[in-house]
């Protein structure tokens, strides 16, 4: 099961997303990581991962950030919005994604929380 | 209406009814003393009706008509009198000598003259008591000399009052409050009113200045990208003005213009039309209007200087706090993102710890040695990078140095944040023992100390009815006293009677643990500032008294 991570600082959260894959997941999951926009490819490629972990604030060299990454998405298939997770360290994202619209992407906050991430992408499965 | 023309105009007015009762009060005077060509009372009925016709036309504003009204009756008054006598020709100078009285725009010193000249002649001829031609002739003369001497009066007048009027049109561009120069739109008014009151046509403004031998536009009432005035340069210092100099303004030769050096600067005029040297009009507009005009302008353009001046060094502050406050801000994302494997380390150990299952045990482990190396390397990047932030020598907030400052200088930085700034009359401000401690000084930071009182000022403003008092002690060493009741104070006791005892306990954390009523940062910079603050409750009056003394012992009289 394919997980796209779009993070600028992935070797952060590696250790424990590897923990969450070991002990809660059966090292079932493939993480791939993508630190800028253009490397997480062309929104249509997104079929083929089951949850796409996003985090808003990306490198500079990033063509867009993780808001435009998911009104990219939304305007390609607003189904695809279900797999999404925020992952983020400001607390205003959260006002930000509701003011264009998506209410329902869970919004996790930085530094991570190896429970409450691995509850998200849990749901996120379970649900698809 | 302005109210100073207001004024002027009833001033005139009562100069004006005075001057005829003068000329009544003469007239009895000439008849009493000579043989009258009339009965008593037909002078009398001409005083009367004299009067009479005067208020008329004062009413109804015809200057020239009141003119003539007052010859007529000196005329009578004076026919068949001696005009070789001395105190007769008095009476015919009387309108004369009361022409300054005139408004600007009813002035005709010509018509005047002309009148008084020819009522000289006709009273010669009808009295037939001296028709001497030769002598009518040289008082004629005498008169127009006269007229003459008013002639330049009447035009210096003219100029001084557009002068004035073109003053007040700057002034009135000036006072306005924008952040952008005024300059363009002052040349603006002075073109537009030079043009409608002297008639001369100015299609450009340039100011110019030196600065290191190198000639800058300093402004201008149109955009100037390129200039060569060199000409005027080796000359204006000779002659500090110039007609008609070549120069060339964004590439355009331009040989008809008006070149005045004022202090510091030379202003560049271009006219529409060449300027002639010999015209004694353009010369008086030059002299008289044009350079005062101009020597305003100078100081307006030096004003401006001076606040880009405030301006730049107020910008320069700011950009160093707007970097400061970046650099926390960036100090504290990262140090969120730093935080992340540490958080992680304990997660992963926890996990491991709880773990029963050995077969996962051994990979857990792997990662979380890794995690391990990575948090330790965060808590370096932590130290290293973050805590810098931390150096009180980055932060542009904290207080630098103190100065030697006056204790008068403290008293009217408070009495402005009070008054001034903060609009507030109903302070009931008291200064005790200032005559014989005027001159006393201490060593503070006013930056650090106005943010000191405007804390105390908000805190007055956000928790007081209607009484606020401040009372400077200038005895020792300075005292400030402010006192103010407090909205519900039955409600707020308790937590107040906390409050005091924290704050005068010394104890920081205590005070910010608590709702401080603003007096967070009082402490802090007062300890800094070396200033000994306490508060106080006065339970029977309900008031709340902050007491600031300044414990400087650098404390001194100055001789400046």
């Amino acid at each position: 099961m394919k997980i796209l991570i779009i993070e600028d600082q992935a070797e952060l959260i590696k250790n424990k997303l590897d923990a969450i894959n070991l002990l809660e997941f059966d090292s079932k999951l493939e993480f791939i990581y993508a630190p800028t926009s253009q490397e997480a490819g062309k929104v249509h490629s997104f079929i083929k991962y089951a949850v796409i972990i996003i985090d808003i604030d990306l490198s500079v060299n990033s063509k867009k950030d993780g808001i435009g990454i998911i009104t990219d998405i939304s305007n390609y298939n607003k189904d695809f919005l279900k797999k999404v997770i925020v992952l983020t360290g400001s607390s205003l994202v959260k006002d930000s994604l509701d003011n264009k619209g998506f209410n329902d992407i869970p919004v996790l906050k930085k530094p991570m929380d190896m429970t409450e991430v691995s509850s998200a992408i849990q749901q996120i499965i379970n649900n698809n | 209406m302005t109210s100073t023309f207001l004024t002027e105009l009833i001033f005139k007015r009562i100069t004006s009814l005075l001057f005829r009762l003068l000329v009544i009060g003469y007239a009895v005077f000439l008849l009493i003393v000579q043989h009258n060509f009339f009965d008593s009372w037909v002078y009398f009925i001409l005083a009367i009706a004299y009067f009479i016709i005067h208020i008329n036309l004062v009413v109804r504003e015809y200057s020239i008509l009141r003119m003539l009204n007052d010859y007529l009756f000196i005329f009578i008054i004076l026919f068949y009198k001696d005009m070789g006598m001395f105190y007769n020709v008095l009476f015919l100078l009387f309108p004369i000598m009361n022409s300054p009285n005139h408004t600007q725009n009813n002035r005709r010193p010509f018509v005047l003259i002309n009148i008084a000249a020819i009522v000289f002649i006709l009273l010669n001829y009808t009295n037939n008591i001296d028709t001497n031609v030769n002598y009518q002739i040289y008082t004629v003369i005498s008169l127009y000399i006269i007229s003459l001497i008013t002639f330049f009066e009447y035009y210096r007048n003219s100029y001084r009052l557009k002068l004035e009027s073109i003053y007040t049109a700057i002034d009135k561009v000036t006072i306005r409050a924008d952040r952008t120069s005024q300059l363009p739109k002052v040349y603006e008014k002075i073109q537009n009113t030079i043009k409608d009151k002297l008639n001369l046509e100015i299609v450009q403004i340039t100011a110019f200045r030196q600065v290191r031998k190198k000639t800058i536009v300093k402004s201008s009432s149109q955009f100037v990208h390129t200039h060569n005035i060199d000409n005027v340069i080796k000359e204006i210092n000779k002659t500090s003005v110039l007609l008609n100099a070549s120069i060339s303004l964004n590439n355009k030769e331009n040989s008809t213009n008006i070149c005045i050096k004022i202090e510091n600067d030379i202003f560049v005029l271009l006219t529409k039309d060449k300027i002639l040297e010999a015209n004694i009009k353009q010369y008086i507009t030059t002299h008289e209007v044009i350079i005062p005009i101009l020597k305003r302008v100078a100081n307006i353009i030096q004003l401006e200087n001076s606040l880009d001046i405030q301006r730049n060094k107020v910008n320069s502050s700011l950009n160093k706090k707007y970097h400061y406050v970046n650099n926390i801000m960036e100090a504290i994302h990262y140090l969120s993102n730093e935080m992340s494997p540490i958080k992680g380390y304990f997660d992963l150990k926890k996990k491991y710890d709880n773990l029963d299952n050995d077969n996962l045990k051994k990979p857990l482990f792997l990662l979380l040695q890794k995690e391990e190396t990575l948090a330790i390397t965060c808590l370096d990047n932590v130290v290293n990078r973050t805590l810098n932030v931390l150096d009180k020598g980055l932060n542009p907030f904290t207080t630098k140095e103190l100065k030697k400052t006056k204790y008068k200088q403290i008293f009217m930085l408070m009495q402005k944040i009070w008054i001034n700034r903060l609009n507030e009359t109903n302070t009931n401000f008291i200064v005790k023992n200032f005559d014989d401690n005027i001159d006393k000084v201490c060593y503070t930071d006013m930056n650090t100390l106005e943010f000191m009182f405007t804390d105390v000022y908000e805190n007055v403003r956000k928790y007081s009815m209607n009484f606020k008092k401040v009372e400077f002690d200038f005895k020792n060493q300075l005292t400030i006293i402010v006192t103010n009741d407090i909205k519900d104070f039955k409600d707020k006791v308790q937590s107040l009677r906390t409050i005091v005892k924290n704050f005068n306990n010394d104890n920081k954390l205590e005070i910010s643990r608590s709702s401080s009523f603003g007096l967070t940062h009082l402490k802090e910079r007062a300890s800094i500032l070396n200033i000994k603050t306490t508060i106080d409750i006065n339970e029977d009056e309900k008031y709340f008294i902050i007491k600031m003394k300044f414990m400087d012992k650098q404390n001194e009289n100055t001789n400046n």
